[in-house]
């Protein structure tokens, strides 16, 4: 079978996290005897649901060499929005969720793209008003429990296929991202945009509008990890996904992305993800506090940082 | 000749400070005919007071700024800071415990140096891991509890003590502010950071030691952190794993407000001076007026964005380097 | 020689633009024919930049008309230019490496769409590889532009314009990053295209370049068209230097100092990549020093390495008998070697601070007191320099980007002439990109460096450069020295030893 270079090159920059989860697994499998069990694997597959949107949300952006600060606080704002909705509108209101990140989006993504300001400013800006917002349309930051769960209940913890409906909702949406970044011609111009901006300009793409697009994805994404994070808890919880964000940047850096724009890896964001709680549950499963797992993640994130910066030393010498 | 000095001595690097320093005058001005009780001597010396800390930890972050990086990992080592001295107070007596702390936040600066200048990481990646790292290991050292210290009055006396008729952290700010400013403007090490932090590849190529400039910038930008990681051990006086989770974004939130322009290469002394007397006084009338946190949230971050937008405004937002090609034309014109 | 015989193509009248209170042009003027190649000269700011940008529509001007295909040129934006068939390639490629071939010949059809299916976007296969083919590319469609050379890079790049039903191909100095056999083949592809019918614009500063492609010449001079379209074979080389210098070409000889005998630099067994040959050379005292090769030769390399920027894979340096660390410019620097990078923007400016700040870069150890700049000590180093070199604004606080590239040379050979105990001073392509004036003064200060003493080597890929300023001249081949050339070779020397291995100086 022909494998086309862009293809290899993605593959093999998915080894390292893949290895590193293989790793884990015959590490964890030795050390608890039910870490490889289908439930406990389903069970990783589920907890992973809510930082994966984000940080597929997270990659589109770094992929157009800018990040997204308010990621996170978008996941709380829609959870807790969502709530209040379905609380007076009912079941057809949990669209308001990914709406609401949608929103966000816009309003972010137009201050970076189309008013240029560094993308730190601009989403720090957002994410401390966003915060203010979150606080002051559920009164203080009080939780939003849903009047009914019935909906909820059966979305995030029955058993459909194998899996809560909630965890085939986000593996559609991973469908989706899949789609975008390798298939739709938007990717192609999230790529172009981040690695060559004169050049996008030069044949024609608004790469001001590229950008505010690349927000408006990770807000949709953000917002629809806000449904699930509603699904699940069955309240709205406006002070959530604090730090989200960060771990979101974590997630797709030891999936092989680059903070120097170009690179748009989702299957890599998927593995880091992976990773990251896959070593969460399987410190859990072996008794360990979760502070360990804190520092353990801490270390991976600056083991992925080193070998990013060998990668681009590599390069830089070949080139 | 006499003409060449005058035109030499334009002012432009401190032109662009000056927004910012509008607004604050402005605010104070505003805050202090509107707001009932602002202009008071006591609130005055209490808003001073409440963003002293904030302003030395903007002074570590801003000369991180200058050297282009971004330290996110400051607010967890002030916690794990609060934690150390928590612990190591009992044995070691105040002076020796606090001494512990402020070595604990250097040293993980030097660590986040080590990372970005030896290592070639992203500065990014290096304070985001090590924040990660740092917080869970305060969570394990403190069991995820906030511990009580012995308040005695040595061990609050950062926090309230006097110097001279002024509180001391508001004192340690305004050296804190000089020493960056002296550093920075007159130090040789500050103009090595200007370097860096500009165009590394072109410091490389100027003989300037670059990694042992990012490597020490960091630690010394560690100094001023430990300062405040000990001013606000001192002021709550337990050790806390969630002390300031937020203080890395307001750091940059205040640099950026007082208008620094964060690509590095530049950075003044006046931005943190600016930006936190923005923060600090927005919160206080905030406070005074009795508006619910969520709307001076609301409000700080507009703030944050509209004092950003006004400056661009200024630079190459409208019509790509209309101004700046003005300027050049101009001195252009008198020098011949 | 061809005889103009249709009608032009395109014609551009009396184009004048202003940005602010600068005039980048004034009365420019173009006229090109279907079919032929128009090669248009000019020094760096003389309005060439500009008039292409009026060209495609990246600037409106701010008079004069410009005809294409008889009727007035509506196009608003680049993108309509191109879809009327004017299109460029531009010095700074424009591609995506992290893309494939394929996505790279289709970027401006995926421009248009949005929310689709990349395969349907991109354009046919057989298309795509008939464009390659007319520039005699074959590399399969899914090749990473990354991986391909840059070369290689450029031919895809003109493929894409190709495929674009492109009437007027506009090539702004394609040759500045070719090897010479890359550029014939880009030359015998611009035969091929024009022999078809296509207009192409040939920008460029390099005369050889002009002979040996020119059909019609126009040459621009301060934003105002000085010969406008003449077919080469009716002018030649000094009439078009003349004009485009706007003065009588005199002499390029210059009386360099007499050098002393000491041997300062020497470098033993030099290899600065692993498959190259090992070159020895050395430089006295006084004596300035050229290394001449074509672009790729790695004259440059073999600079960096002696300036100690590099990293050499064998091969000791020494200067007055101390080793020379590679790689290290810190330790370089302290030893007195003073270093004017090849890339100006990214390895010599720190683009938003002083002019000052700039040119003291490399002096921070000097101006250290406890840990104090001494400020003023600082202007009185650099204003006798910046006076010598005339530098144009004379503003030290102003940022270094606000500088015309000239004026931005001349900050960084300040910066190193004024290195204290200057033992050697090692230039790459020190006028590159620099206007005729700033040329002179830099030329003046390196060999004022010189006769105070310092070891002068000059790598550059402007021949005559090399060989007007030079005692002695190392020729460069394949990254190692192949012959040696002594004061006053000319250019046919320079041939003739590269093309006989043996090494042997030249008289």
């Amino acid at each position: 079978m022909h494998i086309s270079p862009a293809n290899k090159a993605e593959l093999r920059a998915l080894m390292v996290p893949g290895a590193g989860l293989v790793g884990l697994g015959v590490i964890f499998g030795y050390l608890a005897p039910n870490f490889l069990t289908t439930g406990n694997l389903l069970n990783i597959v589920t907890q992973m649901s809510i930082l994966v949107l984000v940080a597929i949300g997270q990659s589109f952006v770094l992929s157009t060499r800018n990040f997204d600060l308010t990621l996170g606080v978008v996941v709380a704002l829609a959870s807790a929005v969502c709530a209040i909705a379905v609380n007076s509108w009912g079941s057809t209101a949990y669209l308001v969720a990914p709406f609401v990140g949608i929103v966000c989006g816009m309003l972010t993504g137009c201050l970076v793209g189309m008013l240029g300001i560094q993308p730190v400013v601009a989403t720090l800006g957002v994410l401390i008003g966003l915060r203010g917002v979150a606080f002051l349309v559920t009164g203080s930051g009080q939780v939003v429990p849903l009047a009914d769960r019935g909906f909820a209940t059966w979305a995030a913890y029955s058993n459909v296929f194998g899996l809560p409906p909630a965890t085939w909702f986000v593996c559609g949406l991973c469908v989706l991202a899949l789609w975008i970044a390798k298939r739709s011609v938007l990717g192609k111009k999230f790529v172009m945009t981040g690695e060559r901006r004169e050049a996008a300009q030069l044949v024609g793409i608004r790469c001001e509008h590229v950008v505010w697009k690349s927000y408006i994805l990770a807000g949709f994404f953000a917002g629809c990890a806000g449904l699930v994070l509603l699904l699940r808890a069955g309240t709205g919880l406006p002070s959530e996904g604090v730090g989200m964000e960060m771990q979101a940047i974590a997630a797709a850096v030891i999936g092989g992305t680059l903070l120097s724009g170009g690179y748009l890896r989702i299957f890599g964001t998927i593995f880091g993800v992976a990773f990251l709680q896959t070593l969460l549950t399987g410190l859990n499963l072996i008794g360990t506090s979760p502070f360990v797992a804190q520092i353990a993640t801490g270390a991976v994130i600056l083991a992925a940082g080193v070998l990013e910066g060998a990668v681009k030393n590599t390069s830089e010498v070949g080139a | 000749m006499t003409e060449h000095r005058e035109i030499r001595r334009s002012k432009q690097g401190r032109l662009r400070l000056l927004p910012a320093g509008y607004v604050a005058l402005v605010l104070l001005v505003v805050f202090s005919l509107w707001v009932p009780r602002f202009a008071a001597v006591g609130n005055l010396e209490n808003i001073a007071k409440n963003a002293s800390v904030l302003a030395i930890a903007a002074c570590g972050q801003l000369l991180i700024l200058v050297l282009g990086g971004l330290e996110f990992s400051i607010g967890a080592s002030a916690a794990l800071a609060s934690v150390v001295i928590v612990l190591t107070v009992p044995e070691l007596g105040v002076p020796a415990g606090f001494a512990v702390g402020a070595l604990v936040v250097i040293g993980i600066a030097f660590i986040n140096g080590v990372w970005v200048a030896y290592f070639n990481l992203t500065s990014l990646i290096a304070t985001l891991g090590m924040m990660i790292f740092l917080t869970g290991l305060t969570s394990a050292i403190a069991g995820g509890l906030p511990m009580e210290a012995v308040p005695t009055k040595e061990f609050l006396w950062l926090a309230r003590g006097e110097v001279l008729g002024l509180p001391a952290p508001v004192l340690l700010a305004i050296l804190s502010l000089l020493l960056v400013h002296v550093l920075l403007k007159h130090s040789t090490f500050g103009r090595l950071m200007h370097l860096v932090g500009s165009n590394r590849t072109a410091a490389i190529a100027a003989g300037t030691p670059v990694r042992r400039v990012m490597l020490w910038g960091f630690t010394i930008a560690g100094g001023f952190t430990a300062l405040a990681a000990l001013i606000l051990t001192s002021k709550v006086a337990s050790g806390q794993p969630n002390l300031v989770p937020n203080l890395a974004y307001e750091t940059i939130a205040a640099c950026a407000i007082g208008g620094m322009q964060l690509n590095g290469g530049k950075g003044h002394a006046c931005h943190v001076l600016f930006g936190v007397a923005i923060i600090a006084m927005i919160n206080n009338a905030a406070v005074l007026l009795n508006l619910p946190s969520p709307v001076q949230q609301l409000m700080l971050g507009t703030i944050i964005i509209g004092s950003v937008l006004a400056q661009t405004k200024n630079s190459n937002l409208w019509g790509v380097g209309f101004f700046s090609t003005k300027k050049v034309s101009h001195a252009h014109q008198s020098s011949q | 020689m061809k005889k103009i015989n249709t009608k032009p193509l395109l014609k551009a009248e009396s184009i004048a633009k202003r940005y602010g209170a600068t005039n980048a042009l004034i009365d420019a003027n173009l006229k090109v024919h279907p079919g032929r190649v128009h090669v248009l000269l000019g020094e760096n700011g003389a309005g060439k930049s500009t008039l292409l940008k009026t060209l495609v529509a990246a600037v409106k001007q701010t008079s004069g008309r410009i005809t294409f295909e008889g009727e007035a040129f509506q196009a608003k934006n680049v993108q309509e230019a191109m879809a009327c068939g004017v299109v460029p390639v531009y010095q700074h490629l424009s591609l995506f490496p992290n893309l494939s071939v394929h996505e790279n010949l289709s970027a401006f059809a995926l421009a248009e769409r949005e929310m689709q299916n990349v395969r349907r976007c991109l354009i046919e296969v057989e298309q795509a590889k008939a464009s390659l083919l007319s520039v005699g590319l074959s590399v399969p469609l899914d090749t990473l532009v990354g991986s391909l050379s840059i070369g290689e890079r450029q031919l895809v790049e003109i493929a894409r314009a190709v495929g674009q039903n492109c009437k007027l191909l506009i090539l702004d100095e394609p040759t500045s990053a070719l090897t010479s056999t890359e550029t014939d083949k880009l030359f015998s592809i611009v035969r091929d295209l024009c022999a078809q019918g296509t207009a192409v614009l040939f920008v460029s500063h390099k005369m050889d370049e002009v002979a040996e492609i020119a059909d019609d010449v126009s040459v621009l001079c301060d934003g105002r068209t000085v010969v406008d379209c003449v077919q080469y074979s009716d002018t030649n080389e000094s009439e078009l230097l003349e004009a485009m210098l706007n003065a009588p070409v005199t002499s390029f000889k210059r009386q360099l100092p007499v050098h002393s005998n000491e041997i300062v630099l020497r470098a033993e067994g030099l290899k600065v990549s692993r498959n190259s040959n090992v070159s020895t050379l050395h430089a006295k005292k006084g004596e300035i020093v050229g290394l001449a090769g074509l672009v790729g030769s790695g004259a440059l390399s073999i600079a960096e390495a002696l300036a100690g920027a590099r990293q050499i894979s064998d091969g000791r340096i020494t200067i007055n008998d101390v080793l020379l660390m590679p790689g290290d410019r810190a330790e370089a620097t302290k030893k007195g070697v003073g270093y004017v990078p090849g890339d100006r923007q990214t390895h010599g400016l720190f683009p938003i601070l002083p002019a000052l700040t700039n040119a003291s870069a490399s002096l921070t150890k000097q101006l250290d007191r406890f840990g104090f700049l001494k400020k003023n000590l600082e202007i009185e180093t650099f204003e006798p320099w910046m006076e010598k070199l005339k530098l144009l604004p004379f503003d030290f606080e102003l940022p270094a980007t606000q500088f015309s590239g000239g004026n931005q040379q001349k900050i960084i050979v300040a910066r190193n002439v004024a290195l204290p105990h200057l033992s050697v001073l090692v230039l790459l392509e020190p006028t590159r990109g620099v206007d005729v004036r700033a040329r002179q003064f830099i030329h003046d200060t390196i060999v004022e460096a010189a006769q105070s003493g310092a070891t002068v080597i000059i790598a550059s890929t402007d021949l005559d450069e090399v060989l007007s300023l030079s005692h002695r001249t190392y020729v460069i081949k394949d990254h190692c020295v192949c012959a040696q050339l002594t004061e006053g070779a000319t250019r046919q020397c320079f041939i003739d030893a590269l093309f006989s291995q043996s090494e042997r100086a030249v008289a």
